[in-house]
């Protein structure tokens, strides 16, 4: 794939906090490139600097030492108006307006581009119904926005900063504190707008796995205080991952990019029957502690088979059968027999 | 939309009740005039009664208006403190500016010249100095307020400064009052309750322009105003000018609430009221619509205050403030009761 140019060069960077004479930096020697139509992921482990990173490049925060250079120009160089036309935030503040419908606040993005008094033009009109056709919240435009959910409300902020026409956005955090399809979808109306729009989006996220879905580049910021940045899957490949986020008991498993809690597992089983049952009861039985292993000789074996869309569970133990109807059964099962197989 | 042509109608509403709450409040007081005595000296002076040509004209008149500019100023006032601080109950007397626009004027008497506080109330004394004094007053205290605000994230604890500041403020109040003669002393007390009845003409030709040039100035920052209500990080990535639109609001505050406060005593309660009554009214953020809407409504309920204060129909008038506050502190109990957003306090990083 061809790469899109260059639109952010962060040159050097140190980030963090200066008290007084003090310095603290959080992260140094940050070298990073954003090109267009990219979609970015920082990730890294609570407290690693995501946020003073994100704060940084938006010019919320001075940079210690180094340079972010936005198509050419240093952030400081520019003024606050012609800054805000460059890059659009969306934040993990709470707002708290009352009464301001969805609309209104989406048409608040304009306010860099219109007059003192923000009188809305016919430009600022399209732009605001494009913003809302791409978040598919034109029909909630007249809904109050405190009344919105959490994912939709989101939603909102996002198109309030597409409103703002940059052609860079950071987000912080988007999709913390959402349910799960919500999480999905707004990272797929992201990718959408690095691709189909051609924005730059740098976002923090705490979901590995939504990440790694979608993002075209992650930068992964480690213990040590570096940022590796690569495709997820070659951080994967690389242990990268491994590294930065593994800690006592919870592992992180290359060949399915997932985190496990580790278990010490004494008791093995094999677990036979179709894949998609299997695979459920292999991750129930994991999570009391025992694992299976389809070419173990264990005589203790576990069938499930499926008779008139009921499963079944069948344990075959010293020659013994044991019907299962749920797998809520079966653990009740499996548990008060490991509890007695350890006394 | 059926929310804008409702609001036009509130708004028709509310112009219509300004003139008749005028004319209602230049009806009442101490002396009783009759109706027709009322129209007679406004409109047929010649055979009108020449007491009560002086007790309207030079009196009633001039004590209306004041109302009228007391009630925008203080609700405006409110207003902008409750945007710039985000605190649905923050306003010009909790927070302290009244206190600090008083102490202004206490000062200036009480260091030049000696002379006494009770100047203040004669009107021999120069209005102009008084004035500057209590916007000064005005915009340090608001200032101090503030700057302390910015390491405190939670509402409530940003009213309890403001009333400590304003407990210090009235602390040095008291020794000046302690040096001061009984005479004054009275005076200061009254001064105290509020009272819209102290101004003569030539004082509304330095507080009408003042009001004046402050609802305007509010009026311009309302786009950045409307930015501040999404907070302080969203506002800077929208481009505005956070240092200049704070220091804004915190002059224009401290001049509207001070020279106020400098003819018309510490008035309670108006500017938190106000701007929710408002808010509920017309249901809108944006301050192109809520600045305007707002002086007007407080316009009217300064003068409805002023006719209710007047209202026991005898010689006596109620002091300004126990109406306002009467008015007013049900209302603060109920938002906070009612309102969710105290709270969970939005919190800037």
């Amino acid at each position: 794939m061809k790469k899109h140019p260059t639109i952010i060069e962060v040159k050097n960077l140190s980030i963090g906090y200066k008290e007084k004479k003090t310095m603290t930096a959080v992260l140094e020697n940050i070298n990073l490139d954003i090109h267009q139509a990219e979609l970015i992921c920082l990730m890294g482990p609570n407290g690693c600097g995501k946020s003073t990173l994100l704060r940084t490049i938006t010019g919320m925060q001075k940079p210690l030492k180094g340079e972010i250079v936005i198509e050419g120009k240093n952030i400081s160089l520019f003024d606050r108006q012609r800054f805000a036309k460059k890059v659009g935030v969306v934040l993990t503040e709470n707002i708290s307006v009352g009464d301001i419908s969805v609309y209104s606040l989406v048409s608040m993005g304009r306010y860099p581009y219109n007059d003192w008094l923000g009188t809305l033009r016919e430009e600022d009109f399209k732009v605001i119904d494009h913003a809302l056709d791409v978040t598919e919240l034109t029909s909630y435009k007249d809904k109050n926005f405190l009344e919105l959910s959490d994912g939709m409300k989101q939603k909102a902020m996002i198109a309030r900063a597409l409103a703002q026409d940059t052609p860079i956005i950071l987000l912080d955090e988007p999709t913390a504190f959402l349910d799960i399809p919500s999480k999905l979808e707004i990272m797929q109306m992201l990718k959408e707008l690095a691709h189909k729009f051609n924005k730059s989006i740098i976002l923090s996220s705490h979901d590995l796995d939504l990440a790694l879905q979608s993002a075209d580049t992650i930068w992964l910021i480690t213990k040590d205080g570096k940022i590796k940045v690569d495709a997820p899957e070659d951080l994967v490949l690389n242990g990268h991952f491994e590294n930065a986020f593994n800690r006592k008991d919870i592992k992180f498993q290359m060949q399915n990019g997932i985190f496990k809690i580790e278990h010490e597992n004494k008791i093995k089983l094999k677990v036979e029957g179709d894949k998609t049952e299997v695979f459920w009861t292999e991750r129930a039985l994991e999570r009391i502690g025992i694992s299976t292993d389809a070419d173990c000789d264990s005589n203790e074996i576990l069938t499930i088979s499926r008779t008139d869309n009921k499963i079944v569970w069948q344990f075959n133990v010293n020659r013994e059968a044991k019907i299962f109807y749920s797998i809520a059964e079966l653990l009740e099962y499996l548990n008060a027999a490991k509890f007695q197989s350890i006394q | 939309m059926p929310k804008s042509k409702r609001n036009k109608y509130i708004f028709v509403i509310l112009f219509l009740l300004l003139p008749l709450s005028f004319v209602v409040d230049v009806f009442l007081g101490s002396v009783r005039i009759p109706f027709a005595g009322v129209i007679n000296v406004l409109f047929n002076p010649q055979t009108a009664n020449p007491v009560w040509i002086t007790i309207i004209n030079e009196f009633r008149i001039p004590k209306a208006i004041t109302a009228i500019l007391a009630g925008g100023a203080l609700s405006v006032c409110g207003l902008l403190m409750q945007t710039y601080f985000r605190n649905p109950l923050a306003e010009p007397y909790v927070l302290g500016i009244s206190s600090g626009a008083s102490l202004g004027v206490a000062l200036v008497i009480l260091t030049s010249e000696k002379i006494g506080l009770n100047l203040l109330f004669a009107g021999t004394y120069n209005k102009i100095g008084i004035t500057a004094a209590a916007m000064i007053g005005g915009v340090i205290t608001l200032s101090l307020v503030a700057l302390i605000a910015r390491k405190v994230s939670s509402n409530v604890t940003l009213l309890i400064l403001g009333l400590m500041i304003g407990y210090i403020i009235g602390s040095v109040e008291s020794i000046l009052k302690y040096y001061s003669t009984a005479e004054n002393l009275q005076g200061y007390v009254i001064w105290g309750m509020g009272n819209f009845g102290n101004v003569i003409w030539r004082d509304l030709a330095i507080l009408v322009p003042v009001v004046i040039a402050g609802l305007i100035a509010s009026f311009l920052l309302s786009k950045q105003l409307n930015l501040l209500l999404l907070g302080e990080n969203y506002a800077l990535s929208m481009g505005a000018n956070i240092k200049f639109v704070r220091l804004m609001i915190i002059i224009i505050g401290g001049i509207l609430g001070g020279a106020i406060t400098a003819f018309c005593g510490p008035i309670a309660f108006v500017g938190i009221a106000v701007p929710h009554i408002t808010k509920n009214l017309f249901n809108v953020y944006d301050h192109k619509i809520l600045i305007p809407s707002v002086a007007l409504v407080g316009a009217i309920l300064a003068l409805i205050c002023d006719i209710i204060s007047q209202m026991p129909g005898g010689e006596q008038t109620l002091p300004v403030n126990a109406v306002t506050s009467l008015i007013g502190a049900p209302i603060v109990i109920w938002i906070i009761l009612s309102q969710r957003k105290i709270k969970h306090t939005p919190v800037d990083e």
